[in-house]
């Protein structure tokens, strides 16, 4: 069935490596990793100590004050994203209908460090025998539906707005919704991504799964020893290409679609298989008419732990048969960290910028090849390359699997 | 004009009124009101002490080895599906649960340990269920569910707004079937914050919709899951079709202040979208499932009803009625409980009640809160759902007569 087209005409992101789309672009072409001593609170307690964070990040330039007071973290880079990708977008939010504009957002723990301070406040008034007052501003802080409410808010949008927060694979679930929401014609503008602020409990549990790097993050190298935990925000403005010839919107690429799937087997390890991986990628060539053949580049989950990568490249394998060696197949999370529940929308943000200019950013930190992971995974230097068609694939705690589909953006293209 | 229609081809619930769906349809059929002191947790030092719980041991009823460490709200939803769901021939069955918080026990906890105890001190299995999407995931892990799991999070209206989701994806062709709704454990945490926020019942200690009376809502928890099918693909397997999905709306109300009432607008909008999508107009609607639940608010969406209607000009009064009073607020499970309660209605012919309503809050000659059960065939009905934060959220259901 013949369906309008979906293009991306703003792109914000806020990102380990870089706090706007630009400098994050750059900085993943040079290869620069934002891996440092983590900042946020004291981890000498922890098996590793660094991290992914946000450096330096002027919330003043996005965000009011009053605004700033009243939201946790997470929702404060999820606006400040979202505004860069407005004014990107150069919508006119005075001449938008705001009942035709929707919010999707993905996220994995959400406004968690709203939590640890609510308990933390608890527990100091407990220890000084102080009577305990419920704050009532942080209890409504924290849900994570506040993120996708915050952004409405924020720019009067009255469409729908929802929260996806399928853990790592957040960002791709969102984006998918916000794709299907155009194509049936509920929305003429979505604003779409992922949001998730550094914090104790993520940083916590993933140190306590031994799934941690103790200085960087090497997808698919033969010595990597796990992920670096990242934070950040990246968000997409989408239309209908109809919606954004008619405005003269600038256009980074086009969304063909995208496909779910789940691994139905652990809480935490992939299927030994990785059934959800190729559930998803089966999904995205069948719901966007694409194959196997049609794929330049993989933007990959590659989150750095020795199971992940594995599995990845196995369904790579799989999928691309004889090209499964040559397909460049690369991991930004090399570089900026696995940002949760924001990780696959900048991934995605990423393969706009690759189809838009043939480029792809390297895996780095790759020191050594590992025999089960053999792929091309783009080694430590930024390659020239034409990519018409990129996928980003993710996945997640719950086995929760997702590719997106974004293609070079040409008028012309008969679908 | 597209080809798929999206029918309900089972429902299971495990909630306050009922260990699954012949029990709650019982009890929520006779007017009984779940509402209870609570006593899982100390409340010596609220006003507010009750609450609708699920009594029954879900360790003992799910048996299994290693249940006894999940979260509870993902034993609500294994609960539910084990209960009432003929899980066969699934292998492409999706699964697409609403929810607000995963399990904020089970986060809580987490850092409270790391907190007084140390980072070293956490138990790492228990990390793998603090992510918000894992109650959903356990459902696809217990059945070996692999085309689909989304977990959808937006407060009190998640559980619909799960429905939505699966309306949409199978009318894109993505998948023929679904299991979806919502499902919320009552954490002490969310008590707390809700007492706090003022939205509880802290005089009559029970949730009267629509009355004047009303001085709050009453807390609750609980599953509702129901099976979306392709209708096709449902009357090729040859399974009974209980009722069809033909629109859902979800809006939302930038001015909204969060956790304050929620205005007429948000409610008015949701609804006449919702019809937008069905193709239908209020005029053909004979019940309105409201999402009144004893707060403030309840007396703005009976206003934009009012207006609605004065809109359209219909000529007979729309029933409308609420069952929050009898379940209480369930978190992201009360959508699909309000859905699947008017299912079991639609099956029997009857428009329910709104339990306990004495003073109605307001008289229109185009609504009518009856208080007892009616016994009148409806063709539609909406489903209304509503958020602290300005969401709202409407489903539309019709009556399946066959092809």
């Amino acid at each position: 069935m013949k369906h309008p087209r979906i293009v991306i005409t703003g792109m914000g992101a806020i990102t380990p490596i870089g706090n706007d789309l630009e400098t994050l672009w750059t900085n993943l072409l040079a290869g620069k990793s934002g891996f440092a001593p983590v900042r946020a609170f004291d981890t000498t307690e922890y098996r590793t100590q660094i991290g992914a964070e946000v450096k330096d990040f002027n919330f003043d330039q996005y965000v009011t004050p009053e605004t700033l007071q009243s939201v946790g973290k997470t929702s404060a880079l999820a606006i400040s994203a979202a505004n860069m990708a407005i004014t990107d977008a150069r919508l006119n939010l005075d001449e938008l209908d705001n009942s035709r504009v929707g919010v999707a957002l993905g996220t994995t723990l959400g406004e968690a460090e709203t939590l640890s301070k609510i308990n933390r406040m608890r527990h100091q008034k407990m220890e000084s025998n102080e009577a305990y007052v419920e704050p009532v501003e942080l209890i409504l802080q924290y849900p994570c539906y506040t993120i996708a409410a915050n952004v409405a808010r924020e720019f009067g949008f009255e469409g729908p707005v929802q929260m996806l927060p399928n853990a790592c694979a957040a960002g791709n679930y969102a984006i998918g919704y916000a794709y299907d929401m155009l194509v049936e014609g509920k929305i003429d503008v979505a604003v779409t991504g992922g949001a998730e602020a550094f914090s104790r409990i993520t940083y916590t549990g993933f140190n306590r799964v031994l799934s941690l790097a103790p200085e960087c993050c090497q997808p698919f190298s033969n010595d990597r020893k796990g992920i670096i935990i990242g934070e950040g925000a990246g968000i997409l403005v989408l239309e209908t290409l109809e919606k954004a010839l008619a405005r003269g919107a600038k256009i980074y690429a086009e969304v063909l679609g995208y496909g779910l799937g789940c691994d139905a087997h652990h809480p935490t390890q992939p299927h030994p298989e990785g059934m959800g991986f190729y559930v998803a990628i089966t999904n995205a060539f069948k719901n966007t008419g694409i194959t196997a053949g049609d794929v330049d580049y993989i933007n990959a989950h590659g989150t750095g732990t020795k199971i992940n990568d594995t599995t990845e490249s196995m369904v790579i394998h799989r999928i691309f048969e004889e090209r499964a060696q040559t397909i460049p197949v690369s991991s930004v999370k090399s570089m900026i960290g696995h940002m949760m529940g924001a990780a696959s929308a900048v991934e995605a943000i990423v393969c706009a910028k690759v189809v838009q200019n043939d480029m792809i950013p390297p895996t780095v930190n790759f020191t050594s090849p590992d025999p089960e992971c053999a792929i091309d995974c783009v080694p430590n230097v930024a390659r020239q390359s034409k990519v018409e068609i990129a996928i980003s694939s993710a996945h997640a705690f719950g086995g929760n699997s997702s590719v997106v589909v974004i293609k070079k953006f040409s008028e012309n293209t008969e679908r | 004009m597209r080809d798929e229609r999206v029918v309900i081809t089972q429902i299971g619930t495990v909630n306050p009124l009922g260990f699954g769906k012949t029990e709650f349809w019982n009890r929520l059929s006779a007017g009984e009101m779940a509402t209870k002191p609570v006593v899982r947790f100390d409340l010596s030092d609220f006003t507010n002490k009750t609450a609708c719980l699920v009594e029954e041991d879900l360790d003992a009823f799910l048996n299994e080895r290693g249940v006894k460490r999940l979260d509870r709200n993902t034993k609500l939803i294994l609960s539910t599906l084990k209960q009432d769901m003929i899980m066969e021939d699934c292998a492409n069955l999706g699964v697409v649960i609403g929810t607000i918080f995963g399990s904020l026990e089970m986060v809580t906890n987490f850092d409270q340990i790391t907190l007084l105890e140390g980072p070293k001190s956490v138990s790492p299995s228990d990390f793998s269920l603090l992510v918000i999407n894992a109650a959903t995931s356990q459902a696809n892990i217990s059945y070996k569910l692999h085309a689909l799991s989304t977990t959808v999070s937006t407060g009190f209206t998640a559980g619909l707004d799960a429905a939505g989701y699966a309306y949409q994806y199978i009318l894109r062709g993505y998948l023929s079937e679904i299991v979806c709704g919502g499902s919320e454990e009552l954490a002490e945490d969310f008590y707390r914050g809700m007492t706090k926020l003022g939205l509880l019942s802290s005089g009559h200690q029970k949730a009267l919709p629509f009355d004047k009376e009303r001085d709050g809502c009453v807390l609750g928890e609980g599953c509702g899951l129901l099976i979306f099918s392709e209708l096709n693909r449902a009357l090729e397997r040859k399974q009974p079709v209980l009722a069809e999905v033909v629109g859902f709306c979800t809006v939302f109300d930038s001015k909204q202040c969060p956790g304050q009432s929620s205005s007429q607008t948000g409610f008015y909008r949701s609804m006449r979208g919702a019809l937008a999508e069905a193709g239908i107009s209020l005029q053909q609607v004979q019940w309105i499932m409201a999402s009144a639940n004893g707060w403030t608010d309840d007396l703005n969406e009976l206003q934009a009803i009012e207006q609605l209607a004065s809109e359209t000009g219909v000529n007979q009064p729309i029933h409308v009625s609420s069952l929050k009073g009898q379940t209480g607020e369930c978190g992201g499970a009360t959508g699909a409980i309000q859905l699947i309660a008017a299912v079991l209605a639609l099956q029997e012919g009857v428009i329910l009640p709104t339990v306990g309503l004495q003073e109605l809050a307001l008289t229109s000659k185009h609504i009518l809160l009856n208080t007892t059960k009616v016994n009148q065939e409806c063709e539609y009905v909406l489903v209304n759902s509503k958020g602290l934060y300005g969401n709202h959220s409407t489903l539309v259901l019709k009556q399946y007569k066959g092809c």
